[in-house]
């Protein structure tokens, strides 16, 4: 599904180097490192948000360094779901409304039954009418989950999800994402330096 | 790179005159029609209005140089779902700073103000300093810090909105 060799990407004058990495279709894996160590630049070069200085990255067998902007957003929106690590919703959009702009940005159909079964499943499911700058971070983050899946991307990146979470919440957006990527057969990468997440996963890329 | 921006700039041009065009065979009674909320005039007004406001924005930011921020992945991501905003067929409230436009000047009093104001944004792309190029000189209402390139850009998108808009106008007043 991934696989990452000699990539490289540089900051000015500072160069991050990341070890060749493979991850399986379906596998659970994880980025671990501290602060700075470039764990979020590996996913933005994963999503495809940034262009690596050198080096090779395949996701489902296609080099993203060779697609156009238009197409590398086409097939982000289709076969890629981003949990960021602050929600980035639109304000201007009900909770239901985010997730149906998603569907269309991955050029689906409209999908009722299907964003009203992931806002039950995330629970958030009485709060689909309101603005999303009624919400709290915790519902916010919940519906930025439902917005990466509602596609069933076929690789699902989050970005230090169980940041500012505590313990309960960490746990449980853990399982959330688990159990979403399993549901539509998901890979998923979790970045993160939270220490309570390092044992969830075994595929693990230390940085 | 200034290139393509230049590109965007004649493709945006392209539209206006198509949008201009469109509007010509319209009376003054359908361009001036209030019944639907904004009429045609009040939109095109509006779209003059805010490409003038825009590039006198960006001329003042300019002056900042190499202190205005850089245009980074998080403003690309918020682009991302705005450009999708503007394409989709979501009804949203118009950002707080979008006044009412007047509605009281014919379609060539308008477009002849527009053309000069093209002219203007023209010339400041051209003379448009290529170190600044990627810097987030552009504060768009919705999406947020956006460099020249994505300014543009997003002109091309606020208008394509409101033409859609003018054709629903159209349709309710059946022209």
């Amino acid at each position: 599904m991934l696989y990452i060799e000699k990539l490289k990407h540089t900051y000015g004058k500072t160069v991050i180097s990341y070890p060749d990495w493979n991850v399986d279709r379906g596998d659970h894996a994880i980025i671990v490192g501290n602060s700075g160590c470039g764990k979020t630049t590996l996913l933005h070069l994963i999503a495809g948000l940034m262009t690596p200085t050198s080096g090779e990255l395949f996701i489902e067998g296609k080099n993203l360094a060779k697609l156009s902007r238009s197409g590398l957003d086409r097939f982000r929106g289709e076969n890629i779901g981003i949990v960021f690590q602050r929600p980035h919703l639109v304000r201007s959009l009900t909770v239901v409304e985010n997730l149906i702009l998603a569907q269309q940005l991955g050029r689906r159909k409209k999908n009722q039954a299907k964003i009203n079964q992931i806002l039950g499943t995330l629970e958030i499911e009485a709060l689909k009418k309101r603005k999303v700058y009624q919400l709290s971070q915790g519902q916010a983050q919940r519906v930025s989950i439902g917005r990466a899946v509602v596609n069933e991307p076929k690789l699902l990146l989050a970005d230090e999800p169980t940041a500012s979470l505590d313990d309960q919440n960490c746990e449980r957006v853990i399982k959330l994402l688990r159990s979403q990527a399993e549901v539509s057969e998901a890979t998923l990468i979790v970045a993160t330096h939270d220490q309570r997440v390092k044992n969830e996963f075994v595929n693990s890329l230390s940085l | 790179m200034k290139q393509k921006i230049i590109k965007k700039l004649e493709k945006l041009n392209e539209e206006t005159f198509q949008l201009y065009d469109s509007l010509s065979s319209l009376g003054e009674k359908e361009l001036h029609d209030t019944s639907y909320g904004w009429s045609i005039i009040q939109v095109f007004n509006h779209l003059k209005m805010a490409e003038f406001g825009s590039v006198m924005y960006m001329k003042k930011k300019m002056k900042a140089g190499s202190e205005i921020p850089d245009f980074n992945v998080i403003s690309s991501i918020r682009y991302f779902f705005i450009k999708g905003l503007l394409l989709s067929s979501l009804k949203w409230k118009a950002p707080s700073v979008v006044a009412s436009p007047k509605g009281d000047h014919s379609l060539s009093e308008i477009m002849n103000e527009w053309k000069k104001i093209r002219e203007l944004t023209k010339s400041y792309i051209e003379d448009y300093p290529e170190d600044l190029l990627g810097k987030a000189v552009y504060k768009h209402p919705l999406a947020g810090r956006l460099d020249l390139a994505h300014a543009i850009d997003s002109f091309i998108l606020h208008q394509r909105h409101h033409v859609h808009q003018v054709s629903r106008i159209r349709k309710k007043i059946n022209r």
